[in-house]
Parts: structure tokens; sequence; C-alpha cells
């Protein structure tokens, strides 16, 4: 609404057939990673899941190189080395004490949506990136609807407690409002940049859980998810002189 | 407005954003947790009302309180 608001012909595609493809791209990698993230923040401790599902610059990485054809640079691999070490760290000393399924679910996000982020890339061409914020917003809506057709349109659990409302609430304006500054923020500084400041959200989302939640973690944990972040802003470092020679044949040339 | 002050404006908004959307995980631990604390207290069936109603199963994305309220005809007669 605010997006319309500020310009109302961002809101629309240029034609019927590119809105027909934001739509079908965003019912698909928008509404299936969030069903299996929302399961897996169930299952799992906040800061376990948000660890984990911001693996996904090491699962994109290989995607871009697999469907789009891009190098490896180093960088890329540097940063897949600190991911799985911090990975290893993070699940190592917890692995007994966190459910599998939410591990693999979670992982199944993260894979879905790195999918989601390297498409991304080729159905915006030439589209602004708040036409596709709106569409990821509405088409997920619409799936979801269609899915629980026949149910209450207020569902009881978001009445069950003030608690819960609050909850629902948050989630609704967190979740849209979150959305609509990170598309904007791309806007003013490009994906790179806001990319390495989303990297932030991890960290962010472990200190609210302590002080929200009494979630706490391991100091090994911790570690492990801190280079988790220090492998996604290693991969997002704006390339220089001397990494540029040092990338690696792409699978163009295999 | 100058690139220095779109860029500087855009870091906020980044920082906002991820302010903001950091807060979506937790806040669905807190929805959960009603749903899962407040399982509905049943009392000890008596060995006369064994059998004669099923037991109450939990059903994901049903309201329990709903159930609880509804008036309880006897399976026979509804």
């Amino acid at each position: 609404m605010i997006i319309g608001l500020l310009n109302w012909r961002l809101l629309f595609p240029r034609n019927w057939h590119e809105a027909g493809v934001l739509l079908g791209f965003s019912a698909v990698f928008v509404t299936g990673p969030t069903l299996l993230y929302f399961t897996a923040v169930r299952l799992l401790p906040v800061s376990t899941a948000m660890f984990l599902f911001h693996c996904y610059p090491a699962f994109a990485g290989l995607f871009a190189w697999i469907l789009l054809h891009e190098r490896v640079t180093r960088a890329y691999l540097a940063s897949v080395g600190v991911i799985g070490v911090g990975l290893l760290l993070l699940l190592g000393v917890s692995f007994r004490s966190v459910s599998g399924i939410g591990v693999l679910t979670m992982l199944a996000c993260t894979v879905a949506y790195a999918l989601y982020a390297v498409l991304s890339q080729r159905v915006i061409r030439g589209v602004d990136p708040r036409t596709l914020g709106l569409y990821n917003q509405v088409a997920p809506a619409v799936v979801l609807s269609l899915l629980t057709i026949g149910q209450p349109a207020f569902y009881p659990i978001v009445f069950s407690s003030r608690t819960a409302t609050l909850a629902f609430a948050g989630i609704g304006l967190s979740a849209a409002g979150g959305m609509f500054l990170f598309v904007q923020g791309i806007a003013m500084i490009g994906a790179q940049r806001a990319v390495i400041i989303d990297s932030l959200e991890p960290v962010l989302s472990a200190l609210y859980a302590l002080v929200l939640l009494g979630e706490r973690m391991t100091l090994v944990a911790l570690a492990g998810g801190l280079l988790i972040v220090a492998g996604v802003v290693i991969s997002n470092l704006p390339a220089t002189r001397r990494n540029v020679p040092t990338t690696l044949p792409s699978a163009n040339s295999q | 407005m100058s690139q220095p002050q779109v860029r500087k404006g855009g870091i906020l908004v980044a920082l906002a954003s991820a302010v903001i959307y950091s807060g979506v995980s937790v806040l669905a631990k807190f929805a959960y947790r009603p749903r899962e604390v407040r399982v509905p207290v049943q009392p000890e069936p008596s060995a006369a009302a064994q059998g004669a109603l099923p037991p109450r199963q939990h059903h994901p994305g049903r309201d329990h309180r709903a159930l609880e309220l509804a008036p309880t005809v006897p399976a026979q007669l509804a």
C-alpha cells in the first residue's frame, strides 16, 4: 500500500506475460520457503534456525554457477569454507539436543530460498525490485488462501489469547515492513551492500531470543553462528583488483 | 539528494529492515507458544463414560476451546 501511494506505476508490470511470470515465480519460490521456514522455526531454537537460514548464499553461489554459469570466485569458495566450519560448530555442539527434522526442514528452506535468489536475477531483468517485492507478498497470500479454503477466514488460533493476537499482528507488520525496507534499501544502495547489512539478522534474532525467550546459545554455537555471518559478508564484499583475476573457470567452460 | 546522502539513507533503511525483520522468527515462537501450552485439561474419565465418547485428540490448528464449549451431544443422538 505504501509503495502504491508513493508511486502507483511501480505496482504494475509492463505486460500480462510479465505479471504471470512474477506471480507464478513468487507463488512457488516464496510460498515454499516461507512454509518451510515457519515449520523449522517451530521445531528449532530461534537462534539455530536463523543462523542455519543464513547459509543460503553458499547454495546460491552453487546454483548461480550451475544455472547462470556465473564464475566461482575464490572469495565465494572461502565463504563456503567459513560457512561450513560455522555450521559444524553451530550444529556439532547441540546436534543431540536439536530436532533433526527441524534442521533438515530449515536446510530445505535454505536451498529453496537460494534457488529463489538466483532465479530472481533472471526473472526481474528490467523490473523494478519494488514490483517484485509487491508480487512476493501478493502471490503467497493468494496461494495460502486457496490452500485454506473452507477454514475460517480469521483462524481461531490468532485470537486464542492476547499474546497470540499481538504476536500475529507483529509477524505481519515485521514481515511486510522488513521486506518493504529491504527492497527500498536494494534500490538505494544495491543488492550486494544490502545483503551484507541483512546478514546482521541472525545476530539480532539471537539477541531478541535471548532477551524475550530466554534462549541461550553456548559460546561454541555462537562462534559457529558468527562464522556463518562472516562467510556471508566475505562472499558479498565488493570485488577488488586483487581478486578479479583469481576467478575459477565457470561451468560454461567445462 | 546527493549520492552520499542516498548511500547513507540506504544503509539506514537496510539496517532498519534487518532490525525489524529479525523479529519475525521470535514473534513466530511467541505465536506457537500458547498453542503448544494450551493442551485441553481432561478430567480422568469415569468408567461409565469410557467408551461412550471417543477420546479427544490433538488436532493441530483446531480451537480446543471451541470443542470444549460445544454442547456435548452423545454420538448416537447427533
